[in-house]
């Protein structure tokens, strides 16, 4: 019996493994399938089934990311800044290592914090209002300043072309159509999965298309003893766990924001509280890898938090997941930890079981992937157009996201060789309609500009959220000119 | 010369795979030839289903849509004897499913898991497409139960008393939905409409985080259905005021029906969005039959009921004219509402629409 629990886990690590690092197939994704797969099953089997693929589908969002420049999973976005500019460098495996380790330490703290903290916490996500929404996401734009690479202005430019672009598409408000230009292929907007596919992915191929340099970092050697973690590398990036993983947990808490947006946080706070990387952010700082990998691990714990304790998907996976639990006629809400005592019990140790076997089987995978890396350009660039074309069109069945990707490959390939930062238009893309519909919400609850303006200060959470984006505003700017004084008088 | 050599080759692979990827979600001709042959020449019944079946959810997995779809087709899959794939194509509405699955061949191999949303399309300007004049309604098989819920905290501790408020400071309470032109945003318009009062809407991105906003205290109050608010009422995280039926909901007897409360609101009464399998306009009728009839078992069939009474679904039973009947019913109901309130694009009248019967 026991075994047999194992090895559904394992099976599910090993789906949602090569789902996650697949581009377009997203956690989501694998556990619609999973789910889809064990409906006929026992609760227990298929929550094990579930749980794997869970576990390993967030462990393998990051190996695309770092090795080919495309994140398998959106929470994978944030790993790339700095994954694949190692993998450039030649350090892809030390990159891979720690990516596998600290999401295998995220997952655990996010598990830790569902016992410790799952009935207490599970209150705060509901003190989260539009508000606070429209703050954190309006916080994560300033990401952009690091994501620009130096030109501050062509990285703005670029997010104003994404958020010009999330914009397309139903009025989430009014549910009147925007920049469709009439089109019915505009109607449901640009779905931002896509656009990543196209922008890193495609562009990629693009790019190594019209240079004459080989894809390949020449004589790359590696044994697979790199890819288990080094002391010295881990140790440089403990001090940002620190602050990451409860960053991730929590973030993953709040209902409609998941390991997405929790990585892309953890990483702004990262670039702002680390001041001495061991290389300068976006160039291959490993503790930009480290602190986006932590979140979007411990974001697991506290979104399976808000669904056991509220009865509310903590985000799109977890909704699915919930979705399992009604088809086999368990309703989880605040009384769930009182009544199903045993299913809370059954999902803590699977979850610790799987995270331990994603790691592993992590580690194989980065081995393949790696070697795959290998093969001559005729031979990957073929493979990586694809996955991305299959990734595109899996994600919703639609053949014209496939038209998409490509024409946001075109996109990301002029922005490149303009020289503008492709990262940003993403950025926006994920914020983008988030800033948007939680600001006229904030507006419509509020009632007017005045008291919306009111309500940032006088609501606590608000304000600490305000204090923060000020501080950053402040600090950034002031060490951004201290900096180009430093490098005026040399 | 390499370098266009390699271009050209990339550019062929993504071609050809995007051809393949259309390709595979296409019946290929041949077989559909001989389904049209064999019917013209025996004149019986077709054979049908000889393969599996493909079923289009146009809203993504784990939302209510799926949840009930993926609950009665693995039974109706068990009466076929042919495999059910269940596609989650979101989007625009369900719209861009729906244009998919009309595009396909009209064999009932590729079949619509629809909403209530298919019954706003035209008059929010969504797709031209109705629910009885592009769709056969195979079978209707459940419709959920909207309610009225409160903070724990909130000084409402009746629907009289939330209705008295509104009517005297209108626009002040602020009433979370789903967003705009759904069910519970129709059903908040319509107390509007009948009872005299106004409210702020504030739209939010599908029903969950609306019941999140109205157990935290964001907004004054939230439309949703019941089976997402139902754990929250138990344990005092939200005060449900009415539900918006006639009856009490079995097993939750203590809400009260609005219908009781506001007699003038009966008649639009039980207002809850439906659910059905949809097949495209012009399949055959011998296919339609087919496959209702297996329906007719599912629907009967003991998972099913309880999957119904724990998610208190209400499930319901129509097919043929009854089923268009209703649908027409429904449509001319929320367009007409919508549309009296200012929410909808299009005037109903323009699709021919017929106003709701008095």
């Amino acid at each position: 019996m026991n075994i047999l629990l194992l090895i559904y886990m394992t099976v599910g690590a090993i789906i949602g493994l090569i789902m996650g690092a697949l581009p377009g197939l997203t956690v989501t994704m694998t556990i619609v399938l999973v789910v889809s797969l064990t409906f006929g099953w026992n609760m227990v089997d298929a929550l094990a089934f579930i749980i794997g693929a869970f576990c390993g589908g967030v462990m393998g969002g990051s190996i695309s990311a770092i090795t080919l420049n495309i994140p398998g999973t959106a929470a994978a976005v944030s790993t790339i800044f700095d994954g694949y500019p190692l993998k450039k460098r030649g350090e892809a495996a030390n990159a891979l290592s720690i990516a596998l380790f600290v999401s295998l330490i995220g997952g655990l703290f996010g598990i830790v914090f569902l016992v410790v903290f799952g009935t207490l916490l599970g209150e705060v996500a509901l003190k989260f209002g539009s508000q606070e929404y429209f703050l954190i996401t309006l916080w994560g734009l300033t990401l952009i300043a690091v994501l620009s690479k130096g030109n501050i202005l062509k990285g703005i430019a670029a997010t104003c072309v994404g958020l010009i672009i999330a914009m397309i598409g139903m009025d989430p408000i009014t549910g009147l159509m925007r920049f469709t230009f009439g089109s019915k292929l505009l109607g449901g907007g640009i779905n931002y999965i896509v656009a990543m596919i196209g922008l890193f992915g495609m562009k990629e191929v693009f790019v190594s298309l019209s240079s004459k340099k080989t894809f390949k970092i020449e004589n790359e050697r590696y044994r697979i003893r790199d890819l288990f973690p080094k002391f010295d590398i881990i140790k440089k990036t403990l001090a940002c766990m620190t602050w990451s993983a409860p960053i991730g947990a929590i973030i993953g808490l709040l209902p409609g924001t998941g390991g997405d947006i929790g990585s892309l946080v953890a990483y702004g706070f990262t670039k702002q509280l680390v001041k001495n990387p061991s290389r300068p952010f976006g160039e291959g700082a490993y503790e930009g890898v480290a602190a986006p990998e932590v979140a979007n691990d411990a974001a697991i714990g506290g979104a399976i938090t808000t669904m056991l304790t509220l009865g509310i998907p903590g985000d799109s996976i977890t909704a699915v997941i919930l979705g399992s639990f009604y088809l086999h006629g368990i309703l989880p809400g605040p009384t769930f930890m009182m009544t199903q005592k045993n299913y809370f019990y059954l999902i803590i140790v699977f979850l610790l079981i799987s995270e331990f076997i994603a790691y592993f089987l992590g580690i194989l995978g980065s081995n393949v992937m790696l070697r795959m890396l290998s093969l001559p350009k005729w031979y990957l660039i073929p493979f990586i157009s694809i996955l991305c074309v299959v990734g595109s069109y899996a994600l919703q069945n639609n053949i014209y996201d496939v038209l998409f990707m490509l024409i946001f490959g075109f996109i990301g390939y002029l922005f490149e060789k303009a020289g503008f930062p492709v990262s940003p238009i993403v950025l926006a893309l994920i914020l983008g309609s988030m800033i948007e519909t939680n600001f006229r919400k904030a507006l419509i609850i509020t009632g007017s500009m005045g008291s919306l303006l009111a309500s940032f200060v006088t609501r606590p959470l608000s304000l600490i959220l305000l204090i923060i984006i000020i501080a950053t505003f402040v600090t950034q700017s002031l060490i951004l000119s201290k900096m180009e004084k430093l490098e005026n008088n040399r | 010369m390499k370098k266009i050599n390699l271009l050209v080759l990339v550019l062929l692979a993504v071609f050809v795979l995007s051809i393949v990827l259309t390709g595979c979600s296409q019946p290929n001709k041949e077989q559909q030839q001989q389904n049209g042959a064999s019917n013209k020449t025996e004149e019986t019944k077709v054979k049908y289903p000889e393969r599996s079946i493909n079923a289009v959810i146009g809203f993504a997995a784990g939302g209510p849509t799926d949840l009930i779809g993926r609950g009665i087709l693995p039974i109706l899959q068990e009466k076929l004897g042919v495999g059910i794939g269940i596609t989650n194509m979101p989007g625009a509405s369900s719209a861009t499913a729906a244009s998919n699955v009309l595009s396909q061949p009209k064999d009932g191999y590729t079949l619509f898991f629809g909403s209530e949303i298919m019954s706003i399309w035209q008059t929010m300007g969504v797709i031209d497409l109705n629910p009885t004049k592009d769709f056969i309604p195979i079978k209707l098989v459940a419709q959920a139960i909207p309610v009225l819920a409160v903070p724990p905290d909130s000084k409402f501790e009746k629907a009289e008393d939330f209705v008295k408020y509104a009517k005297e400071n209108p626009g002040k309470l602020r009433i979370g939905t789903a967003g705009p032109g759904t069910v519970p945003h129709i059903s908040g318009l319509l107390l509007e409409k009948e009872l005299g009062c106004k409210f702020t809407f504030v739209p939010f991105d599908g029903g969950r985080p609306a019941v999140t906003a109205v157990m935290g205290g964001q907004v004054d109050a939230t439309i949703e259905m019941v089976q997402s608010m139902v754990e929250a009422y138990k344990a005092n995280k939200l005060k449900i005021l009415a539900s918006f039926t006639n009856e009490p909901i079995s097993g939750l007897e203590k809400i009260e029906p609005i219908g009781k409360l506001y007699p003038a609101l009966s008649k639009y009464l039980p207002y809850g969005p439906y659910f059905g399998l949809f097949a495209a306009k012009g399949t055959p009728q011998d296919v339609v039959d087919v496959l209702k009839s297996a329906m007719d078992e599912a629907i009967k069939d003991q998972k099913w009921l309880d999957y119904c009474k724990s998610l208190y679904l209400v499930p319901i039973d129509y097919s043929g004219d009854e089923a268009v009947k209703f649908l027409n019913d429904w449509t001319s109901k929320s367009a007409w509402i919508l549309y009296d309130a200012g929410g909808a694009k299009h005037s109903p009248a323009d699709f021919g629409i017929p106003k709701p019967q008095q």
